[in-house]
């Protein structure tokens, strides 16, 4: 600052000013940066402190790797993770083969406002609250619920088929809750995509089938990939829904750490939570990947 | 009708199926909050207004709605406030680590929230604030926070800088540049970003799951506790009430928001 003394002070207060607007986003960004460094990042670090010292327990805490072991080495446990991990394949699987054409269909809507109305019938339900929604589906997929009772007045079955409290309901009711995030993406790849290009390959010779796997389909894969990282990841943490609709009868990993927090074993639930969260980064991280090159590929500009 | 009609007929015809499915389990609570039995049977027997009346008596349940709201306008606030600026800094400069500020404040997106739930029982009883309503608000922030960086950045992007240059080479200075400029453009950003953030709140169970006592009980976690409880249709007749509050918010919605814009905004919010 040596050189600053010999500056006339209007100079000076000039150069304050300038600083201040150059460094203005440190002001800026305070208050969320200590908030989320305050809240969420000491939280995430108390939660693996947990895991391995707990300290919130009576007596003097010390480390130990005891509830680590105890998941880690009885086959219950992975049992539980394979299920949550093929419970939100299956869900992801139907999302998609529901929301594709779903999206196709509203992207092929021509008049406006019908197609704001299909826009409104898909997402509001975004509005109402998940626990009502599943209740919903409590309601209607139960042995004497509307379900069970329409097919058996049109002699489909004989005896009501067991919708709710196993894996069935769990897979109907997500899908319902998380179908507008796989529609969304899919919507705004087909939105980008230029007409003429699939003219081009109709004009070419090609089939209305073959336009759409060979033109069509590999340029909204992005899109697809968007929503089905987005599904398969918000299933593996989902817990009201599958809680509710598997009646404590199927097991997966959000349901372990509801029964241990039940329990007051917060050692074991934060190892549960850590696991959760280690398979999500996972997920998402190899996901991203994916989508991003896909993304690349396809020429086309994330939503 | 040449095949290329009946693809998209049957097309159509799918697209109707799929948005019954959307209304379905919405109608029936609709339709069991006037039955007049108990259990989930179908046909109801008969119709009756006497889960209202029960309703009317479960006080818990207003208590409940009561803290929600409170949450969630906390919540929301904060979350514009906090992300108006930070997307402001986010943005409009370049400076070193801002891709790892951006992480920063976008991770919670990540992490199951049921897991943060965990997470923020341990600090709140560390902290010994178990059972207020501020330990809710700072849970929920950290998932309402994200939501709100990303929409007003992707709004920010959006909007024209030279607008901005020129109030301030005619001498308006930083912050009334802000105030008449910057703000106005960003009004769609806001008002889809707020709205984000107060539902998140409003129907937050995993985060809110393990802090709440009987004091600080917020209405979903209230409703879930309820279904656990007995399946009699109270919450049918409190969820007729919701669903007609939802009903008039996206109607508002469609009305006052442009929708290309609403669906650039939501896409920055669903990533």
């Amino acid at each position: 600052m040596a050189h600053a003394a010999v500056l006339p002070a209007s100079a000076r207060r000039r150069g304050w000013r300038a600083l201040l607007r150059r460094k203005a986003h440190v002001p800026l960004l305070a208050p969320a940066v200590a908030l989320s460094i305050a809240v969420f990042w000491v939280c995430m670090a108390v939660l693996v402190v947990m895991s391995v010292y707990p300290f919130l327990a009576a007596g003097t805490p010390r480390f130990t790797l005891m509830a680590w072991r105890r998941f880690l080495t009885d086959p219950f446990y992975w049992g539980v993770v394979v299920e949550t991990l093929k419970i939100a394949g299956i869900v992801t699987v139907a999302s998609l083969l529901i929301g594709y054409p779903t999206a196709y269909a509203i992207s092929k809507i021509r008049r406006p406002g019908l197609a704001l109305a299909a826009y409104v019938v898909l997402f509001a339900p975004i509005l109402v609250s998940v626990v009502v929604r599943t209740y919903g589906w409590l309601l209607l997929l139960s042995q004497t619920g509307a379900v069970n009772y329409v097919l058996q007045t049109l002699g489909v079955i004989r005896e009501p088929l067991a919708l709710i409290f196993n894996m069935t309901g769990i897979v109907i009711a997500m899908v319902h809750i998380l179908l507008p995030f796989m529609v969304f993406p899919i919507i705004s790849v087909i939105g980008q995509l230029a007409p003429d290009l699939r003219e081009a390959a109709m004009d070419l010779g090609a089939t209305r089938w073959q336009t759409f796997r060979r033109v069509t389909l590999p340029l909204t894969l992005p899109g697809v990939l968007a929503g089905a990282q987005i599904v398969f990841t918000l299933t593996i943490s989902a817990f009201v829904t599958p809680f509710l609709m598997g009646g404590g009868k199927v097991q997966i990993l959000s349901g372990l750490i509801y029964r241990d927090m039940e329990a007051v074993n917060l050692p074991f639930a934060s190892v549960v939570a850590v696991i959760l969260l280690a398979l999500a980064v996972v997920i998402l991280t190899a996901s991203n990947q994916l989508t991003r090159r896909a993304y690349t590929r396809a020429e086309v500009s994330r939503p | 009708m040449n095949r290329r009609d009946g693809v998209r007929v049957l097309l159509f015809v799918f697209l109707g199926l799929v948005l019954l499915f959307m209304l379905a389990p919405i109608a029936f609570v609709l339709i069991y909050a006037f039955s007049s039995v108990s259990y989930a049977i179908f046909p109801p027997p008969g119709f009756s207004l006497r889960w209202f009346v029960k309703l009317f008596a479960q006080a818990p349940l207003f208590r409940a709605a009561v803290n929600s709201l409170i949450v969630a306008a906390v919540a929301t606030l904060v979350s514009l406030v906090a992300g108006t600026l930070a997307s402001l800094a986010l943005v409009r400069y370049r400076f070193f680590g801002r891709e790892v500020l951006r992480a920063i404040f976008l991770a919670p997106l990540v992490v199951p929230r049921i897991a943060f739930g965990v997470a923020m029982l341990v600090y709140v009883i560390l902290l010994r604030r178990f059972g207020g309503l501020d330990s809710l608000i700072l849970a929920h922030l950290m998932v309402t926070l994200p939501f709100a960086v990303s929409i007003l950045s992707a709004s920010l992007v959006g909007a024209d800088r030279s607008l901005e240059e020129a109030a301030m080479d005619l001498g308006a200075t930083p912050l009334q540049t802000f105030w008449k400029v910057t703000l106005p453009q960003i009004r769609t950003g806001l008002a889809v970003s707020g709205f984000f953030a107060f539902i998140i709140s409003w129907d937050q169970v995993e985060t809110s799951l393990f802090l709440v006592k009987t004091d600080n009980m917020t209405l979903p976690v209230a409703m879930f506790y309820y279904l656990q409880r007995q399946q009699d249709p109270v919450i049918a007749a409190l969820s007729t009430f919701l669903i007609g509050i939802a009903v008039i918010v996206a109607i508002v919605a469609v009305l006052t928001v442009n929708p290309r814009d609403l669906q650039r905004l939501l896409a920055a919010g669903g990533r």
